[in-house]
C-alpha cells in the first residue's frame, strides 16, 4: 500500500467541540483567584507599611552611623580592651 | 463573573483553543488544563487588548506561546526524572509520556497518526507551529504568518522544511 502524504494524513484529523463544562472550570478558577487576590485597600496599607519600615530604618542607620567611632571608643575603653595587633608577648 | 467581553471572547473561540490545544499537546486532559489556563491569561490580558490585530490572531498567539511553553515544560520534567533515575539507579522511575488521546482521531487513523504526531512533536517550534496552523487549523498561510509574525515566504517556507524532515522520519522508520 503506498505510503499516504503528510498532508494527506493530516486532514484525517477532525475539529472537536470544547467540553462542555470548560467555562463551569474557567468561571471557578476565576472566582478562586479573585478570592485569593487581597482587596486593594489592605495592598495600599501594606506597601505604607513595608515604606515605613524601611524610612526608619534608613533615619536609625544614619544616626547610628554618626556616633559609631565615639560609642566603640567609650566602650572599649570600659572594658579595659587592649588595642594593640601584638597578640603574644615575645620571649626574653 | 468574569466580564461581557470575555464570555463573547470564550464562545468565539473555544472550539479553536482546545483544538489548537489538542494538536499540539494529543492528550484530552492536557489539553483541558491547558485550555483553562489559556482562557484565564486571556481573561487577565483582554483589557491590554489593543486591537493592533484581530481578537482571533491575538487569541491564537496565546495559544500557541502556552501550548509551547507546555511542551518545554514537558521536556524539563523528563530531563529531570532521568537525572534523578541515574542517581537513584532505578529504572522504573523513568517518566511514563502522556498516552496518545485525541478525540479528532478515528479509531482504524489512530496508530499511523499517533506516530506522525510523535514525529510532529520532534521537530523545531515554528515548522510545527506553521504545520498545525496551516493543515490542522486550515488557517491561511496569510493567516498563519500574521500569528507567527513573520513574512507568507517564511511560514512557506517553514511548511517545506517540516514536510521535508517529516517525509523523511517517515522514511527512516517506515523502511523502503
Amino acid at each position: 500500500m503506498a505510503k499516504e502524504s503528510v498532508q494527506a494524513l493530516l486532514k484525517k484529523v477532525r475539529p472537536t467541540e470544547a467540553p462542555p463544562f470548560l467555562l463551569t472550570r474557567i468561571e471557578a478558577r476565576l472566582r478562586a483567584e479573585a478570592a485569593e487576590r487581597l482587596p486593594r485597600g489592605w495592598q495600599w496599607a501594606g506597601a505604607l507599611a513595608f515604606g515605613l519600615l524601611l524610612l526608619l530604618n534608613v533615619l536609625s542607620f544614619r544616626s547610628a552611623d554618626n556616633r559609631s567611632p565615639e560609642t566603640a571608643g567609650s566602650l572599649m575603653s570600659y572594658l579595659q580592651m587592649n588595642t594593640s595587633n601584638q597578640l603574644y608577648a615575645d620571649p626574653d | 463573573m468574569p466580564p461581557l467581553n470575555f464570555l463573547q471572547a470564550y464562545e468565539q473561540h473555544r472550539n479553536l483553543v482546545f483544538n489548537l490545544c489538542l494538536h499540539y499537546l494529543t492528550n484530552r486532559q492536557d489539553a483541558e488544563e491547558a485550555a483553562q489556563d489559556i482562557f484565564i491569561k486571556i481573561h487577565a490580558r483582554l483589557g491590554s487588548f489593543q486591537e493592533k490585530s484581530s481578537l482571533k490572531t491575538w487569541i491564537y498567539r496565546i495559544a500557541v506561546n502556552h501550548c509551547l511553553d507546555v511542551l518545554k515544560a514537558r521536556k524539563r520534567q523528563k530531563r529531570l526524572a532521568w537525572v534523578k533515575m541515574a542517581l537513584s539507579g532505578k529504572p522504573d522511575a523513568a517518566p511514563e509520556p502522556p498516552d496518545f488521546d485525541h478525540p479528532g482521531v478515528l479509531l482504524e487513523d489512530r496508530e499511523a497518526l499517533e506516530q506522525l504526531f510523535r514525529q510532529i512533536h520532534d521537530l523545531p517550534d515554528n515548522q510545527k507551529t506553521a504545520l498545525i496552523l496551516r493543515y490542522l487549523d486550515d488557517l491561511p498561510p496569510a493567516e498563519v504568518a500574521e500569528v507567527m509574525n513573520c513574512s507568507v515566504k517564511a511560514v512557506e517556507s517553514l511548511l517545506q522544511r517540516a514536510k521535508q524532515n517529516l517525509e523523511k522520519k517517515r522514511r527512516e522508520t517506515e523502511g523502503p
